[in-house]
């Protein structure tokens, strides 16, 4: 079918459905032709007065049923053919995602809207498709080209810290380490971001996240040792192990703790819990709750923000979506809570 | 020791050479693959500092092959801005010795250099004493005489990283990043190096040792024993 209409002159739908319903509307009369005959024959031919009365009527109905029944062919089974090609286009865009999949290709239809329809619909996503691939290259090159001044920076304050300084020379020197620091740190998470949405970590492997946790805990005790990791295991024999990305997962948790342990003032608590497809990470707030609808952003931060890049959480946003987890953000009872939700 | 530093960017290259200066290190210089290949056909070297990506086209994996081939005593230090893991374990798994993503700090780069000619040396001594104290570097002990230090495992890290680093001012985001890799920066500040600090040297002045750490208006640290 789908050949014939490729050579088929694309006509509108309007008059493919004329069409057709007419095809139809034929189709089912000279089905009935005999009756017709019948009828004209049994009551007109040779029949008395009064029956021509009972033959019009006869008439009238069979001309209503032909009518309707061709009409509820045309709309049951005609139709649904006709607008197949657009359910098709309908589906295919549904499932269009532009990080991931190349731009569909529609297939050539018999119907001239749903053509035009179709390669408007090409273009606009080749365009998208093609402006994203830009934006993310761009992310990387530039991170990539920025690395080496970085460096250079880096080693020539390096340098400079061996002179001979006063206070307020050493000062600035701090100031400038502690930029570059910012900047480098900026740019790795840049590129991160880029490589993620890129699938550069596509490779998944089962991992126990409790075994992740308790190698990285001992690192964050160089960090903020007045602040206890409190790490609760509440989860049953099964579902130990989870699909995932070490390395990404990784980063995932670092992210989430480090930024507890920066937000939590001293005399408070981190705690992370873990309970059969969740984790939860909370800890003390300093403030009132943080909005949530703007937290996950890329240099959005949920209160003025003091130090870090701004872009932390929305490295864990986007992990959780390559992974297809959830990630939520609660506030109750003083405590900001963070909580994963994973799928084996 | 002779040292051979493969970098295309000439700056970075004379800085780390000006860095390294004031150890007993020669250091040759290579900033293409060309020359590179030539002094590695050449001469011997202790240890090699190799940037991945280099001009004139080839990656820095093919003298790295080289230089295994070659000598495959050398230690090689792979120092990249291609900060990603294949390159990571296919340098490791060819032979290098240690992987330093760029940007890294020089402190850092003369740490891993000193432990990589370490362990290259087996005759080398596991043991540094300086101002006064000794360092067990396989049991990772400190002591002052007969004393041992009760060392966390960040303030013994520490301790190590000033007396490599013995001749120079460590600034103190060099620190930070030697004791927890990039969550320093995650941090924002790094003031949970002073913590550490500080703790370490109350440690030393109770055990009688004092004004080894000089403090440098809060931003540097020097460790002040010679040798």
């Amino acid at each position: 079918m789908r050949k014939n209409a490729l050579q088929k002159k694309p006509r509108t739908l309007l008059s493919r459905t004329l069409g057709r319903y007419l095809a139809c509307v034929t189709a089912v009369f000279l089905v009935n032709a005999p009756l017709f005959y019948l009828i004209l024959h049994y009551f007109y031919a040779d029949a008395p007065e009064d029956d021509i009365m009972v033959g019009m009527t006869l008439l009238l109905l069979l001309n209503f049923v032909v009518i309707s029944v061709s009409y509820f062919i045309t709309l049951r089974f005609a139709t649904h053919s006709l607008w197949h090609p657009f359910d098709d286009t309908l589906r295919k865009t549904e499932r269009f995602n532009i990080a991931k999949d190349e731009v569909p290709h529609f297939n050539d239809t018999d119907i001239s809207e749903f053509n035009r329809l179709n390669s408007s619909l090409e273009q606009l996503m080749k365009r998208d498709h093609e402006s994203f691939r830009i934006q993310k290259e761009l992310t990387e090159n530039a991170s990539h080209e920025l690395q080496t001044p970085l460096a250079v920076i880096r080693s020539k304050l390096d340098l400079l810290m061996q002179e001979e300084m006063n206070e307020r020379q050493m000062n600035i020197v701090s100031d400038l380490y502690n930029l570059t620091m910012r900047m480098s740190h900026l740019n790795r998470n840049l590129l991160l971001l880029a490589k993620i949405d890129n699938a550069q970590y596509a490779m998944t492997e089962e991992v126990d996240i409790a075994t992740l946790l308790a190698d990285t805990l001992p690192m964050y005790g160089a960090l903020q040792s007045d602040i206890p990791i409190k790490v609760s295991d509440r989860r049953s024999a099964q579902g130990r192990t989870l699909k995932a990305n070490t390395i990404l997962l990784e980063c995932l948790l670092k992210n989430l703790i480090v930024n507890a342990l920066r937000h939590t003032a001293s005399g408070g608590d981190v705690t992370v819990t873990l309970i059969d497809r969740t984790l939860t990470v909370s800890n003390t707030a300093c403030g009132g709750a943080l909005r949530e609808e703007t937290l996950f952003r890329r240099f959005r931060s949920g209160e003025a923000r003091q130090s870090g890049t701004g872009l932390g959480l929305a490295i864990v946003r986007s992990i959780c979506d390559f992974h297809n987890w959830t990630v939520t953000y609660s506030f109750a009872e003083g405590r900001h809570t963070f909580c994963l939700g994973f799928r084996f | 020791m002779k040292l051979l530093i493969i970098e295309d960017e000439r700056q970075m290259s004379d800085d780390i050479v000006s860095f390294l200066s004031r150890e007993d290190y020669l250091c040759e210089q290579a900033f293409c693959m060309s020359e590179a290949i030539n002094k590695v056909n050449n001469y011997e070297y202790d240890c090699i500092l190799l940037d991945l990506m280099l001009p004139d086209g080839g990656s820095g994996m093919d003298i790295l092959h080289l230089v295994k081939q070659n000598a495959p005593q050398t230690g090689v230090i792979i120092i990249s801005a291609k900060d990603s893991l294949e390159d990571k374990v296919k340098g490791l798994k060819i032979g290098a010795d240690d992987y330093l993503p760029k940007p890294f700090h020089l402190p850092e780069l003369s740490m891993r250099i000193f432990a990589l000619l370490r362990r290259k040396n087996f005759n080398s001594a596991n043991r540094l004493d300086t101002g006064g104290i000794t360092i067990d570097l396989l049991a990772r002990r400190v002591s002052v005489g007969k004393q041992t230090l009760d060392l966390t495992k960040s303030e013994y890290d520490v301790l190590l990283f000033l007396v490599e680093n013995r001749r120079r001012v460590v600034s103190k985001s060099a620190l930070a990043e030697h004791l927890s890799g990039d969550m320093a920066d995650m941090m924002g500040d790094f003031n949970f190096v002073y913590a550490h600090i500080k703790n370490l040297k109350a440690k030393l002045t109770e055990a009688g040792v004092t004004d080894c750490i000089k403090t440098y208006y809060g931003t540097g640290y020097r460790w002040m024993a010679e040798s």
